[in-house]
């Protein structure tokens, strides 16, 4: 295969050497935005503010106990007898994984083969399932954001692949912004080869501007905050 | 597209009714959103700056934040191929897929892989591609072109997406709302990605300090593209680069504002490398990836990551970037594709996207396009702009449109590309200009000459070339006294 990395490069230098604009070298960069000074006492409050304009169902619970009533109940809600799940450790709420298998609830990981037809023979499995169930690293208040690494037991597809995602969360975990979230995680490209910031539901507005939730990701979000 | 037909195609566009209404109602929403979007931003003047700044300084210096990107993507296992030409690009990628035994492929929104022309090309390579972007999904099925950078149907109805989706056996219970025939589209596509073998996206952004690429979609396709499919293949412009992930936060706080008023997209997908193997999963670069590929045990206790491709290639795409670098239109590749500009500009908003005829339309395409492909043949974007400076004011990183359309239309007339006849027009008046006798002389002859032609002082027919101006609007008689000799007279 033909690569051009040798000539793509040998030509940015040369533009950029025998060029004024912009002049390479002289152009510092502006270094980090100024942090607004914010008071984190109303973190809460404001995180679950932008969470209800973006149309995301949002729980507060004041202990797993409570939590755990809460996710069996949104699953009961959609007759699901199966949900796609990270593992217990992940899920920020102790005892929730033994509770959803006590109820007869089968507890789908996202586990996919490498091999071509084995993965598809497992994505027909699991596409049925109705419920996703996963944790979440922290919320980001400014935006209303969820923040999820991927990593092992911790898969991508269980907040995707199912039209309702439920994402537990502690309520010591929403920081400010996604600024504060790399502060608190300055090594986050190293915890998992995936990170995505959850913003409301999936959605489109491509045909004539129409806002319509669930067009391939969840179209339903709830926020499960205990503390 | 042969520019020669510009001027047709935006006669078509504004007698257009139906053309005409869904530009004006998009565009609308679209400024009112990012309207509402910023004044809900009170820092967003001081983030302006800085996003502009880091912009100047990674484009500067663009040569050694690419090879720090490359070489923070290897070690994370995934592999960088560099295309100088868009033949270059289409030729690595259809390479991809022949090394990894690919028959179909799900793709995510990419303006570069539409200037590329990636689905003709792996077409003829036996890859069949299928849009997964519901706008892209129903371009694809009409064999059309998008028409907005973020918006690619804009231009076209419910009931003309309805007829695309008839024929592809949607029922009429699937056509009664838009919430229905998008829970068709979500089925037809969710076992297009199941088929998939390998996933192609663009990227919004790429980080030189982590190798990461940032994939911003509201739809979620973009997530399902870099998750499901075995191989992921991204394609990004050289220019794309930021050097940290804080830079990233800074950008990701302009571009959903600027593009609908959303305060970040939906899904804001961050990727680096491809899915990690247990053993060596944070630092193990070659080794991971090789790992992962051979050895997958079915256990999620081995420690590897659950699910995500095993291989990931990201293809910088030159394709004539590289030549803006240092000159007149460098600043236009500080552009974070957000498409401000185009709904924001009375041009576009009249005649929409397709009549620029570039895959870029509105504002940054008029500067773009003849930027990466030279004037000619596009010599008349440059001169599609009123100047009025509304996509300068709405940019998020302040680029001057303006000021290189105007050097663009500049270069067209040192080129020649201006039409012989207005070029001797034009020197005709700077030699009557230089001589105040004749030019009085030629006013006051013009000035008689339009009387005789008016009616009730309007004139509906020039000959020759001016029946360009009289076909669209009537052009007034001179006056009977010239400025000049009023003055003199009010000054006495």
């Amino acid at each position: 295969m033909t690569d051009g990395r040798f000539d793509v490069l040998a030509a940015i230098d040369r533009q950029l050497r025998l060029g004024t604009l912009p002049p390479a070298g002289r152009l510092e960069h502006p270094g980090p935005l100024p942090v607004r000074s914010t008071d984190d006492s109303g973190l809460v409050a404001r995180f679950t503010r932008e969470l209800e304009t973006l149309a995301v169902n949002v729980h507060h619970e004041h202990d797993a106990d409570a939590a755990i009533d809460r996710v069996l109940t949104l699953i009961a809600e959609r007759g699901a007898t199966r949900v796609l799940a990270w593992d217990a450790q992940w899920l920020n709420c102790p005892g929730l994984a033994e509770a959803i298998d006590a109820q007869g609830i089968a507890r789908e990981g996202c586990w996919l083969p490498a091999d071509a037809e084995a993965r598809r023979a497992r994505l027909a499995e699991i596409d049925a399932v109705s419920v996703g169930v996963t944790g979440a690293l922290a919320g980001l208040a400014d935006t209303g954001s969820l923040a999820l690494v991927s990593g092992p037991g911790r898969g991508r597809m269980a907040s995707l692949l199912p039209p309702v995602h439920i994402a537990v969360l502690r309520a010591d975990h929403i920081v400010a912004s996604f600024a504060a979230f790399l502060t608190a995680h300055p090594q986050i490209a190293d915890e998992g080869s995936n990170l995505v910031l959850i913003t409301g539901p999936s959605r489109t507005a491509d045909i004539e501007m129409t806002l319509t939730r669930g067009v391939h990701g969840p179209g339903h979000v709830h926020v499960v905050i205990i503390g | 597209m042969a520019s020669a037909t510009f001027y047709t195609r935006v006669d078509d566009a504004l007698k257009n009714k139906a053309l005409g209404a869904a530009m004006d109602s998009a565009t609308k929403r679209l400024v009112a959103g990012r309207q509402a979007g910023m004044a809900a931003f009170p820092e967003a003047e001081t983030v302006r700056d800085h996003a502009r700044a880091i912009r100047a300084h990674t484009i500067g210096q663009l040569g050694g934040y690419l090879r720090q990107f490359e070489a923070a993507v290897r070690a994370r296992g995934g592999h960088v191929h560099w295309a100088q030409t868009a033949e270059q690009a289409v030729a690595i990628v259809a390479d991809i897929a022949r090394q990894h035994d690919v028959r179909r492929a799900v793709k995510s929104k990419s303006m570069v892989s539409e200037e590329i022309d990636l689905n003709a090309a792996l077409a003829r390579a036996g890859v069949d591609v299928l849009e997964t972007d519901l706008g892209e999904f129903v371009v694809q099925i009409d064999k059309d072109h998008p028409s907005h950078i973020v918006a690619p149907i804009i231009h076209k109805s419910r009931h003309d997406v309805a007829t695309s989706f008839r024929a592809l056996g949607a029922t009429d219970e699937d056509l009664v709302d838009v919430p229905q025939m998008t829970a068709f589209a979500r089925r037809l596509l969710r076992a297009g990605f199941f088929k998939a073998d390998m996933g192609i996206s663009g990227g919004n952004f790429g980080v030189a300090e982590t190798g990461s690429i940032c994939i911003c979609t509201n739809e979620g396709n973009g997530r399902l593209t870099t998750t499901v499919p075995r191989v992921h293949v991204a394609l990004m412009g050289i220019e794309r680069l930021v050097p940290t992930l804080s830079d990233l936060g800074v950008m990701l706080q302009l571009l959903g504002r600027s593009a609908t008023g959303q305060k970040l997209t939906v899904y804001t997908n961050i990727i680096t490398g491809p899915r990690r193997s247990g053993a060596h999963g944070a630092s193990g670069g070659e080794r991971a990836a090789a790992a992962v590929a051979t050895d997958l045990s079915t256990d999620a206790a081995s420690g590897a990551e659950a699910d995500g491709p095993e291989h990931l290639h990201i293809v910088l795409v030159d394709n004539g970037r590289s030549g803006l670098l240092g000159g007149e239109l460098a600043e236009i590749l500080y552009c974070i594709r957000c498409g401000a500009c185009l709904n924001v500009c009375p041009v576009y908003q009249q005649v929409g996207g397709h009549a620029y005829g570039s895959v870029y339309p509105g504002p940054v395409g008029a500067v773009l396009t003849p930027g990466l492909r030279g004037l000619s043949g596009w010599e008349e974007l440059p001169q599609a702009s009123s100047l009025c400076g509304a996509c300068r004011e709405v940019c998020p990183v302040r680029i001057d449109i303006p000021r290189m359309l105007l050097s663009l239309r500049a270069e067209s007339t040192r080129l020649a590309l201006t039409p012989a006849w207005v070029n001797s027009g034009l020197w005709l008046l700077g030699r009557l200009a230089e001589r105040p006798r004749m030019f009085r002389a030629a006013q006051t002859l013009a000035a008689r000459a339009t009387r005789l032609v008016a009616r009730n002082g309007w004139i509906r027919w020039l000959p020759g070339h001016l029946s360009a101006w009289t076909r669209e609007r009537d052009f007034p008689a001179f006056a009977s006294r010239t400025f000049m000799q009023r003055w003199e007279r009010t000054r006495r």
